[in-house]
């Protein structure tokens, strides 16, 4: 609809902008910074799926049980397994050691866990019994205090990988990635290097498999000293508290090294477990102590100072990725609340007002009969213009004229008017000077106290134009908004724009009615009383939304405005992506413009200021801006989380929209047909919508000057009614 | 009495209006604003980069290997 050119933005010798070395050199370091925007988003999402196990295969998978390899001096060993013993590249000969009699070593994998390891932590200080605990690197970056809290207390960290994926089934370098971050992070978190690993899913060692041994082998070469368990207290399947202890408690006072959990889901059962298990040992003659002590080892040296620097970097990582994600579900989140929310309240008020509009007891007061000027700008409009000024001529309400302010076409729009002889149209030319201008010419010109607008490429209805000026019975009423409609619905263009003006103009539009914040009066069609356009100073040239300018300026002399769905016109959309773009551009721009010119309206009293203009933001600018996250975050979940969930909590968001545009068409009598392109619309026209808001708040942050375009006009009036 | 045509039967050719010279809203006709945020964008791409470049080097240059001590061969392990 309005679409109107006027003066192109001054030469300004100031700028740089404008030379062309510079402006690719510009265009170039634009591309970097998205393409470093878009590293930083795939390194966090990268980030976020590693930690989140999203590449580790877990242990359940059926492997070959084949041992052939393994040496019976492993299978039938002790569970500590120590290749450094000779050199060369495949690690020395295995040697098994195993705990002395009567002594127990606790071992508790999975942890940090921020609920379970500080209880598990308190058993054992209250018993003051050491303990070793074989850390998932991941929890330890983001949890390190935990882990520092439990080197401080005494006890012996080793590591149990970064994400805990089955080590076998896993290609060499990611294997030593996994062992490599889960240092980094111990090394990080407490100042320490880890020299015991015990790889995840692992148990005792005559379970040990040729995969496994070939990775326990590998991970012994390179210096760890694998640490598998004689007893598993199987609390992980949580049996109760009395199975634990049975489960721990080592046969015949042999020496043990006793598999816990203190992460992995609830601990409580362990907890309960431990505070009985330990006296009882204690009191059996068990001695408690750590994996290195037992088997005669010194503790761990302190790490590397390059291997803390590198851990700090990646619990950094970890923690900004972390937070990254975060604030998108978050946001996310609230968009949702707000779509479902405007959804709400859409239909409720919405309905509402339709009902109100429909009862037979309505009516704005008196027949208006006053005459009417109806002003119609154009600017090189040859094509459109015969059709719009012979239905406005034709017009249903007495009195009718209608003024054609032609801003120095340089077509033969004028001459397309002549040529219809109508005896209640004039035609005025005037020097260039932009849609704003051309109106305020047109209403200084007219003597009506009623004046209607309407674009040169809009076809009204008969009645549109007496049935607009009826809620001026109403002495408070300043202005009224019409229905506009989609004239050229060919295309899938043509369908999504129709969808998106009957879900503006008979949802949005009433419900801004309802609260009398009516956020815009469109060019295509609108009324106005003369007075309410001298109390706002006429149509400013401030805003690239002239429309929405004078709305607000209107309403903030405490006028009213209101919505007239019964006054009907047809306009032409923009037909091609290209001029869709720019039209909304200047929307999104203007919109934002008027409302940072009528900022202030929000302290002033009334309707408007407090109430209207708050949640016009909200819903027009705010929320449209958050839409990205929903595209962002499905194809996230689809391609890395719940692809069920995913899909589900995206069509749902679907639903929400065809619904709305349902009883948007019932309101509004239309044929529910276009609507199959509402799921297309979702994956092309949407991206194009926000996009377009995002450029336009970049360009109104920078303070960029933008010009008016004018669109092409093809004079398609299909879906208008003949006439 | 009705001899003078009324000004709006007169037929109208140019007028003029004058437009008052206002600055349109958000338009930094200096350019400064624009400057500023110019460089911002670019200081925050560079210092992401560094950043960038920090993780990705830090978290792939070699695996961190444990401690290298002295082999249970030398008689530490007891069996």
């Amino acid at each position: 609809m309005t679409v109107y050119r006027g003066v192109p933005p001054p030469f300004d010798p100031e700028s740089t902008g404008q030379i062309p070395a510079v402006r690719r050199r510009r265009r170039v370091l634009r591309a970097l910074l998205a393409l470093v925007a878009l590293l930083v988003l795939a390194t966090v999402v990268l980030v976020e799926v590693y930690t989140d196990a999203g590449f580790s295969p877990d242990g359940t998978d059926p492997r070959s049980s084949r041992d052939s390899s393994v040496p019976d001096a492993v299978l039938d060993g002790g569970p500590v397994l120590d290749f450094r013993g000779g050199t060369g590249e495949s690690g020395g000969e295995p040697r098994s050691s195993a705990v002395p009699a009567r002594t127990v070593v606790l071992t508790f994998d999975d942890g940090p866990d921020p609920q379970w390891t500080p209880k598990i932590l308190d058993v054992l200080a209250r018993h003051h019994v050491p303990a070793t605990f074989f850390v998932v690197g991941s929890e330890v970056a983001r949890h390190p205090e935990l882990a520092r809290r439990v080197v401080a207390e005494g006890h012996e960290i080793g590591v149990h990988t970064f994400t805990h994926p089955d080590l076998a089934s896993l290609p060499a370098w990611r294997r030593d990635l996994e062992n490599s971050h889960a240092q980094l992070a111990v090394a990080y978190a407490t100042g320490r290097s880890a020299s015991l690993l015990r790889p995840p899913y692992s148990s005792f060692p005559d379970a040990l498999t040729d995969d496994d041994y070939a990775t326990v082998r590998a991970v012994g070469a390179q210096g760890y000293l694998t640490v598998l368990d004689d007893v598993d207290s199987e609390d992980w399947r949580r049996p109760g508290a009395d199975a634990i202890v049975r489960n721990a408690t080592p046969e015949g006072g042999r020496g043990a090294i006793v598999l816990f959990h203190d992460a992995g889901g609830d601990r409580a059962q362990t907890v309960t477990a431990l505070d009985r298990l330990i006296p009882q040992l204690q009191r059996d003659g068990y001695r408690f102590t750590t994996v290195t002590r037992a088997v005669g080892l010194p503790p761990d040296p302190p790490a590397a100072t390059a291997d803390v620097w590198r851990g700090r970097a990646l619990v950094w990582t970890v923690r900004g990725s972390d937070a990254v994600l975060r604030l998108m579900w978050v946001l996310l989140i609230v968009a949702g609340g707000l779509i479902v929310v405007r959804t709400l309240i859409l239909f409720l008020f919405a309905w509402q007002h339709a009902r109100r509009r429909r009862a037979p007891s309505w009516s704005w007061g008196l027949p208006v009969t006053a005459p009417v000027t109806v002003v119609v700008p154009a600017f090189n409009e040859e094509t459109t213009i015969a059709p719009a000024v012979s239905s406005l001529a034709r017009s249903a309400h007495p009195g009718v004229k209608v003024l054609v302010v032609d801003d120095a076409s340089t077509d033969g729009t004028s001459a397309a008017v002549e040529a219809l002889k109508l005896g209640n149209v004039r035609v005025v030319r005037i020097p260039s000077g932009g849609k704003a201008t051309a109106l305020n010419t047109g209403v200084a010109l007219s003597h009506d106290d009623l004046i209607v607008m309407v674009d040169a490429d809009t076809v009204v209805t008969p009645d549109a134009v007496h049935q607009l000026v009826q809620p001026f019975a109403d002495r408070r009423v300043g202005a009224v908004a019409g229905n506009v409609k989609v004239s050229n619905r060919h295309g899938l263009l043509g369908k999504w724009q129709h969808i998106e003006y009957v879900i503006g103009f008979n949802l949005d539009r009433r419900l801004y009615d309802t609260f009398g914040c009516i956020p815009t009066i469109p060019g295509a069609l609108g009324a106005f009383r003369r007075q309410a356009l001298t109390d706002a100073g006429g149509l400013s040239t401030d805003t690239l939304a002239e429309d929405t300018d004078l709305t607000m300026a209107i309403q903030r002399n405490g006028w009213k405005v209101v919505y007239q769905e019964s006054a009907r016109a047809w306009t032409e959309a923009p037909a091609t992506m290209r001029q869709l773009w720019r039209q909304r551009y200047r929307w999104s721009y203007g919109t934002m413009q008027a409302m940072w010119k009528h900022r202030h309206a929000v302290r002033e009293p009334g309707h408007f200021g407090r109430g209207g203009l708050p949640l016009i933001a909200v819903f027009t600018v705010l929320l449209p801006l958050l839409a990205p996250l929903i595209d962002l975050m499905a194809v996230y979940g689809l391609i890395f989380l719940d692809r069920r969930t995913t899909l589900i909590g995206w069509l749902a968001v679907l639903v929400i929209q065809i619904l709305t545009a349902v009883l948007a068409f019932r309101l509004d009598r239309e044929k529910l047909r276009p609507l199959w392109t509402l799921p297309l619309q979702q994956i092309v026209y949407r991206q194009v919508m926000y996009l377009v808001l995002l450029a336009s708040a970049l360009a109104a942050l920078s303070g960029r000057r933008l010009g008016w375009q004018k669109i092409r006009r093809t004079g398609d009036f299909s879906s208008a009614p003949s006439g | 009495m009705g001899k003078a045509r009324l000004p709006a039967e007169e037929v109208t050719g140019l007028i003029r209006q004058e437009v008052p010279g206002s600055q349109p809203v958000f338009v930094d006709p200096s350019g400064a604003r624009r400057r500023r945020i110019r460089w911002a964008a670019y200081a925050a791409g560079a210092l992401l980069v560094l950043i960038l470049v920090a993780v990705w080097v830090s978290q792939l240059s070699g695996p961190a290997a444990p401690p290298a001590r002295p082999p249970c061969a030398s008689g530490a392990c007891t069996r």
